[in-house]
């Protein structure tokens, strides 16, 4: 084992720097010149499958998705880029790769043509590629045996929608049987939603579930999946129906890359991956022609309704007493527009009285039930009950006329109760059914009528109201807890009382100064400020003296107002001494002073 | 002294010319009844637009009118003074029967996912009460909140309820104030559509891609208003635009 000395060790650090500089000092060389290369990874690819098309840019990443145009026979899908950056050998190489994926859509021969890059003012062309597309194989069981189908180029001849409708020449609101069929060849098609179908100028039904058969066209066999609908015509004239759109996905075989054969294709279905294509197939869009019903001969109880039915009237009970309900049921059954069919004009006159209608639509029928109630016991019969419509396949208008029916009507018996409100309902029948409807009758009364837009939270009195309550609640609770105070706390109510006391001191010491009473003067001043201070500081009154005033307010108010009140003080002592000695002039200037002092202490409310 | 005097001589005089207004108002109700009795609309409608051209309108009146226009087959119009009258009468049993009534012939229904979400349930609580009911309910309980606050106050032992109760009607004051808010931020925001159908576009402007359609008599919130174009979006959210001329804003 080799010992590591410190000459050993400087020698390595030396060399090791030494490295790192000419590492760091020497010109890194970057690929300075850009190539462009067009790749494909297979020359050769069966109808419906699918080639990576790659643009490779050596020497720049900063490329940006170059505009792929239209390739013959290949439908093309931009996958992303894929960029690299090397640093090998003191050189740095970068390079990005835009890969698309072309899916092959025609049979035949077909070149990708030379594309050419801008990339700072220089100009960089790829060469043209050829590429063989080839009968695609089939995807069925009987994919090993061979077809004798005819062989079909594009991806269109073998996957495609149309629509046939069952008339060419309708009347407006006629019902129009639609057929859309979705025609595929041998190709893995995967669907998650019906085929849609809008169009303004005609009403669609919902698309029924579809059939799936086998059919044959010029030799060719198709699997064919079936939707009906129905639909009609809104207005007159030449009417475009515009194509189903059907939106549905194309599974595609990954095809894998080795050569040769591997051990794993007997587990095909594990670990074979397929690519979904999404497909958007278009239908033709069929002409139809749409006539207006014709106006001759119409019927005065004709409501639109149009189709071929039959008129079915029927009444029960028929034996009643007088103010008993009849339920009246008509019935209208056939093929046609039933959205047209609107429940037959009711004539019977003042002798009944008649609820609101109840529906029932089933597939081929239409049922109408009303409540009639016989007003008088002379009723015997229900009129007649005339229904309309317009027979399109006949072209004329028919009037189906059922009725009278004979109804028995007895008179009620006088202790019978005859309250019958609402809408009778026959449980048996109807339990489940919708009501009729219409809107409701007008209000009679104008109800609170108002200014326009005028709303409670922008009136001011409102908002004036609602403030003053909320202040008065406010200032009651203030006050009350002022009282409070005022009443249990010694403390607050003589401070609070202190300026009231003292202004009536400094009044009464007014008086006696007007009136040159030296002595009374001066026990008023010194009593007042004595009981001011005693209030504002909480001090027993009689226990003042200078000295303990002075003590206090010494922290917590200036000299010039302490030198103040030491003046009063003072000068109420000396008088107490000597009343006499101190002229009216230097009363008024004491009593200035007690103001003063005072009136400061409070305005700025330092004790 | 004299102000007060002059505001409540001036209180007193508009009083009675509402009044007296009132009564003409009234009669022109009744005839416009009558001619609807008639089955005469459009002079009913006639009657009803004139009495709100006056400045005036009610829940009945708009109740009235929506009937109106919807027997003269102008949905788009009946569906919007439906809207006009729930919005001052929301719980009126009549009104929401011929509302759904006229709702249910509009075209295209648009599908509602948001039906049990928490918002939408707790939308719907003020969808019962008018703006000025919300108003009084919202005063009475602050007053309240203010009048308990003051009780805790004052009280030097005061129940636990009260704490209770303080914090409860504070809560319930301030999501109804929020639901207030949204409620009166709809006023001049929704409208209803007139055309029989509307291409919404992207864009606000000619020949713009469609993005959705709306259909006469749906109702539309209205976002933002830029020159001949409003901004609008549909129940289920979608948001596009569309010309001003082919909406009623209320």
């Amino acid at each position: 084992m080799n010992k590591t000395t410190p000459h050993h060790l400087l020698t390595s650090l030396v060399s090791l720097l030494l490295s790192a500089l000419f590492f760091f000092a020497s010109p890194v060389s970057y690929a300075s010149d850009m190539t462009f290369n067009v790749t494909v990874d297979k020359r050769k690819v069966s109808l419906g499958s699918s080639i990576e098309l790659r643009l490779d840019f050596k020497g720049e990443t900063d490329i940006l998705e170059p505009k792929l145009p239209a390739i013959n026979g290949f439908d093309s899908r931009y996958l992303g880029p894929h960029s690299n950056f090397s640093f090998l050998n003191g050189k740095v190489s970068k390079s990005i790769t835009h890969v698309f994926k072309l899916l092959a859509v025609k049979e035949g021969k077909f070149i990708i043509p030379s594309l050419t890059v801008e990339h700072q003012g220089k100009s960089y062309a790829s060469g043209q590629i050829e590429v063989e597309v080839i009968k695609a194989k089939k995807y069925s069981s009987q994919s090993n045996q061979d077809s004798n189908d005819p062989a079909l180029a594009t991806l269109e001849d073998r996957v495609f929608l149309r629509i046939s409708l069952d008339k060419k020449i309708a009347y407006v609101n006629e019902k129009i049987p639609l057929t859309i069929k979705l025609y595929v060849n041998d190709l893995p098609i995967r669907y998650n939603e019906y085929p849609k179908l809008e169009n303004k100028k005609f009403l669609i039904d919902e698309v029924s579930k579809p059939l799936q058969y086998q059919e044959a066209i010029d030799g060719v066999s198709f699997q064919v999946l079936e939707f009906k609908t129905n639909i009609y015509p809104l207005s007159s004239g030449e009417l475009i129906l515009s194509g189903a759109s059907f939106a549905c996905t194309l599974v595609i075989k990954k095809e894998r890359k080795g050569r040769f054969p591997s051990v794993f294709d007997n587990f095909d279905s594990f670990f074979t991956s397929y690519e979904q294509y999404p497909l958007n197939l278009q239908s033709n869009s069929p002409a139809i022609l749409v006539n207006d019903l014709p106006s001759d001969n119409l019927p005065k109880t004709f409501t639109g309704a149009i189709g071929d039915y039959a008129f079915k009237l029927d009444a029960s009970p028929k034996d009643l007493k007088a103010g008993d309900p009849i339920t009246l049921r008509m019935t209208i059954e056939g093929e046609g527009n039933f959205k047209t069919v609107k429940q037959p004009i009711l004539n019977l006159g003042s002798n009944f009285k008649i609820y609101d209608s109840e529906v029932k639509k089933e597939k081929n029928s239409k049922i109408f039930e009303r409540v009639i109630i016989p007003r008088k016991e002379t009723i015997s019969q229900i009129p007649e009950i005339e229904f309309s419509f317009f027979n399109p396949d006949t072209k004329k208008y028919e009037v189906i006329v059922k009725g009278p029916i004979p109804i028995k009507v007895t008179k009620l018996d006088t202790d019978q109760a005859k309250v019958i409100e609402g809408v009778y309902r026959d449980p048996s029948y109807f339990d489940s059914e919708k009501i009729g409807r219409d809107i409701i009758f007008i209000k009679e009364s104008v109800g609170a009528i108002k200014p326009l837009d005028s709303y409670l939270y922008k009136n001011k009195l409102f908002i004036f109201l609602e403030s003053l309550i909320i202040i008065i609640l406010i200032s009651l609770t203030v006050l009350y807890q002022k009282t409070q105070k005022f009443k249990t706390d010694i403390r607050y109510a003589r401070k609070l009382l202190a300026p009231k006391k003292a202004k009536n001191g400094i009044r009464e010491a007014k008086v006696a100064l007007g009136a040159d009473n030296s002595e009374e003067f001066f026990n008023l001043v010194f009593k007042t400020l004595r009981q001011y201070l005693g209030d504002k500081l909480h001090l027993a009154t009689a226990g003042i003296t200078v000295d303990s005033v002075v003590k206090i307010l010494e922290k917590k108010i200036n000299n010039d107002i302490l030198e103040k009140v030491k003046k009063v003080f003072g000068a109420c002592d000396l008088a107490r001494y000597a009343p006499h000695s101190f002229a009216k002039s230097d009363m008024e200037e004491v009593f200035k002073i007690l103001v003063e002092t005072i009136d400061c202490l409070e305005r700025k409310n330092i004790i | 002294m004299k102000k007060i005097i002059l505001l409540i001589f001036i209180g007193l005089v508009s009083t009675f010319c509402f009044a007296q207004n009132k009564n003409t108002l009234e009669s022109s109700f009744y005839l416009a009844n009558d001619f609807y009795k008639k089955a005469q609309y459009s002079q009913a409608i006639g009657k009803y637009e004139e009495i709100i051209s006056q400045g005036y309108a009610s829940a009945n009146l708009y109740y009235n009118l929506g009937n109106c226009y919807f027997k003269s087959d102008q949905l788009s119009r009946a569906i919007l003074n439906f809207a006009k009258a729930k919005r001052l009468s929301p719980r009126d049993n009549d009104l929401e029967a011929n509302f759904n009534y006229a709702k249910d012939q509009v075209q295209f229904k648009v599908n509602q996912t948001d039906f049990n979400t928490f918002k939408s349930r707790y939308e719907s609580i003020f969808d019962k009460f008018s703006l000025d009911e919300l108003t009084i309910h919202l005063a009475v309980i602050l007053s309240l909140v203010v009048l308990l606050i003051c009780l805790r106050v004052i009280l030097k032992s005061y129940p636990r309820s009260l704490i209770i109760g303080i914090s409860i009607f504070s809560i319930i004051f301030v999501l109804g104030v929020s639901g207030f808010i949204n409620k009166a931020k709809t006023i001049g925001k929704e409208a209803i559509v007139l055309d029989k159908e509307v291409a919404v576009t992207f864009e606000p402007r000619d020949g713009s891609t469609t993005h959705f359609n709306i259909y006469e008599g749906m109702k539309v919130f209205l976002l933002k208003s830029k020159q001949d174009w409003c901004k609008i979006e549909r129940s289920d959210k979608k948001i596009g635009w569309i010309k001003k001329e082919t909406i009623i804003i209320f």
